[in-house]
């Protein structure tokens, strides 16, 4: 069947028609996956649910089906796919938005330290047994930490007034090196929470509540937003900061900008999800590998095809092994990484050449 | 028009630029020439406001160029760097693009810069498959869509092609009959009489004279400037300068190449 994804068919459809498609097939994903689980839900059930949740329509109508049905499709299943639509644009967009400040294809969201500040904030709150906000303990020291790791780095890179990207991306990964010593040492240490720790660390979309996704879906529609915003000012970088000061970017306050707000949008997702990797470095190339063309219209590709990734990885976990969920980061790899060779060798037209 | 540079100096670890200056008024082509690490690049970048000078003063228009809006520079000074951007997916148009994003100039000035250049072939092409001196050149026509005042060019032709240095070349000539202000730093020194109204001598981040060609190009400048002894020849264009080595009977270019010569021969 691959023979069929050739470049002509994806060249001769032009980019607008390209979105309106992804939005459809993004709209068919999210409803696919309502009836991918242990628990067989039949369809006409998953619609009566949902309409029941719209809050004037929903007193409308007598529904049949049962609570555990109702249960089942709006604690878990609503939660988990809405979180995977919002980590997934929040992670594709951050990663096209760090490769293009970077101008680096192999760079994504975590080089800045997210990853690990996230990490040491939640090992720290498992293994010391910190409680400051019940449940949610974890998610607030994570998010905590991983911003205080993002903003060390970025001041650690101060040279003569300007953060130089190559001091920012060494920085990065020395700190970020570091910071994952100080995690590896806590685990160490104690033995008995490993399994705990692991698990936060795989990454997993099974816990995220309705709380979780409200704060994830608010603090992430900002932060695209504010790149859309941004993305001319953002292709200018990508041609050089020098290039860029000279017709008219205000170069540092865009660099520290962005990188605050998918500072902040992807601390969220980690801080509910735990790490999952691969989506930032993958996706935005995806985007433009099918689309081509400036951030303009990679930002917000990102976001869509980031959530259609993630919401499959989150599907493929459940299907893998019945009555068994995969962390979605081991997934996430399994299955983005074929899927993007193929992409790559198919669809490159030159463009990665040099 | 009027570009005044007085008295610029800066310095980073061991390397330091003094007291530098210049003066342009418009349709003036300003040539600065001088040893690789002398400082040419980073006195274009100071006057682009990419670096910050620590004394002096640039005034354009008889106003310092820091009390210039943020949005009015790029309308006032355009820079063409040495380097050769890598973007990802972006077309030659979308490359051209940025520099109208800021100054809101028309898209169809896109078409028309690459025109000038005679490349507007490569309009829809990537830009990343374009070859070396393709890109330079597409990085030339950014600087015509821009339409600054002040186009500084560092280097422009370096590592083209004549047919290219050529475009290049016309394109600096067309730019003063466009009345702007062009500063470029170059390494033929011969061009310099064709291009230039006046040209600065650098080395090691200081002048050694500046003037018109005619007042600075001579045999001692020169020997000051790079060290080595020069000599010229007549041309119909103008005395010719040349390193004396490289002169036919001055006896040590010719004895190289006999020694090469005769390697081959044996």
């Amino acid at each position: 069947m691959f023979k069929y994804i050739t470049e002509r068919h994806i060249l001769t459809i032009g980019t607008k028609t390209k979105i309106a498609l992804s939005l459809i097939f993004l709209l068919l994903v999210i409803l696919a996956s309502f009836f991918i689980g242990s628990v067989k839900i039949p369809f006409y059930t998953v619609m009566e649910i949902m309409i029941s949740q719209v809050p004037v329509l929903g007193g409308m109508f007598h529904f049949h089906f049962t609570s555990i049905q109702h249960e089942i499709v709006v604690l878990l299943r609503e939660p988990q796919i809405f979180s995977a639509l919002v980590i997934g644009a929040s992670l594709g967009v951050g990663g096209a938005v760090i490769q293009s400040i970077f101008k680096n294809p192999i760079t994504e969201p975590y080089v800045i330290g997210i990853s690990s500040g996230a990490a040491f904030g939640a090992v720290a709150t498992i293994v010391l047994g910190i409680d400051i906000l019940g449940i949610y303990s974890i998610d607030l020291m994570a998010f905590v930490f991983s911003l205080v790791v993002v903003y060390l780095v970025y001041f650690l890179s101060f040279r003569h007034g300007k953060v130089p990207i190559v001091y920012l991306l060494l920085m990065g990964i020395a700190v970020s090196l570091f910071v994952s010593a100080l995690v590896a040492f806590m685990v160490f240490s104690n033995v008995r929470l490993q399994g705990d720790v692991f698990f936060w660390l795989m990454g997993s979309l099974q816990q995220i509540t309705w709380t979780e996704l409200g704060i994830i879906t608010a603090v992430n529609v900002l932060a695209i937003f504010v790149s859309i915003i941004y993305s001319r000012e953002l292709d200018a970088i990508q041609l050089g900061e020098e290039y860029a000061h000279t017709v008219g970017v205000n170069v540092e306050f865009t660099k520290i900008l962005l990188i605050s707000v998918i500072a902040f949008g992807v601390s969220a997702c980690v801080a509910v999800s735990g790490l999952i990797g691969f989506v930032g470095l993958i996706v935005p190339h995806v985007c433009r590998l099918i689309y081509g063309g400036t951030n303009r219209i990679v930002i917000p590709t990102s976001a869509i095809i980031g959530g259609i990734f993630l919401i499959l990885s989150e599907d493929a976990a459940h299907a893998f092994i019945s009555g068994e969920v995969i962390p979605i980061g081991i997934v996430t790899s399994l299955v983005g990484v074929p899927f993007f060779m193929l992409l790559l060798s198919r669809l490159s037209r030159g463009s990665y050449d040099a | 028009m009027m570009l005044e540079i007085r008295g610029v100096s800066f310095s980073r670890g061991n390397f330091r630029l003094k007291e530098l200056g210049l003066n342009a008024q418009n349709g003036d082509v300003v040539g600065i020439v001088g040893p690789n690490g002398s400082g040419k690049s980073t006195f274009l970048r100071i006057i682009a406001g990419i670096l910050k000078k620590e004394s002096g003063e640039i005034r354009y228009n008889d106003r310092d160029i820091n009390e210039y809006q943020h949005m009015e520079r790029p309308r006032i000074i355009s820079m063409l760097s040495q380097e050769t951007p890598n973007p990802f997916s972006f077309t030659v148009s979308d490359v051209i693009g940025t520099a109208g994003y800021f100054t809101g100039r028309p898209p169809e000035g896109i078409k028309r810069s690459l025109r000038k250049l005679g490349i507007e072939n490569l309009y829809k092409r990537q830009f990343s498959q374009l070859s070396g001196g393709e890109k330079r050149l597409v990085m030339l026509a950014t600087l015509i869509y821009q339409d600054a005042d002040v186009c500084l060019m560092d280097e422009p032709f370096s590592f083209l092609d004549v047919d290219k240095s050529t475009k290049v070349f016309r394109i600096v000539r067309s730019l003063k009959d466009e009345n702007k202000i062009v500063v470029v730093t170059m390494h033929d020194i011969n061009m310099i009489w064709n291009l230039c109204d006046s040209v600065l001598l650098m080395k090691n981040g200081s002048m050694v004279a500046s003037g018109t060609p005619e007042e600075v190009i001579n045999e001692e400048n020169l020997q000051k400037t790079y060290g080595i002894p020069f000599s010229h020849y007549d041309s119909p264009e103008g005395p010719r300068f040349v390193p004396s080595e490289f002169l036919s009977n001055s006896g040590k270019f010719s004895s190289i190449t006999a020694e090469l010569f005769g390697k081959y021969e044996r």
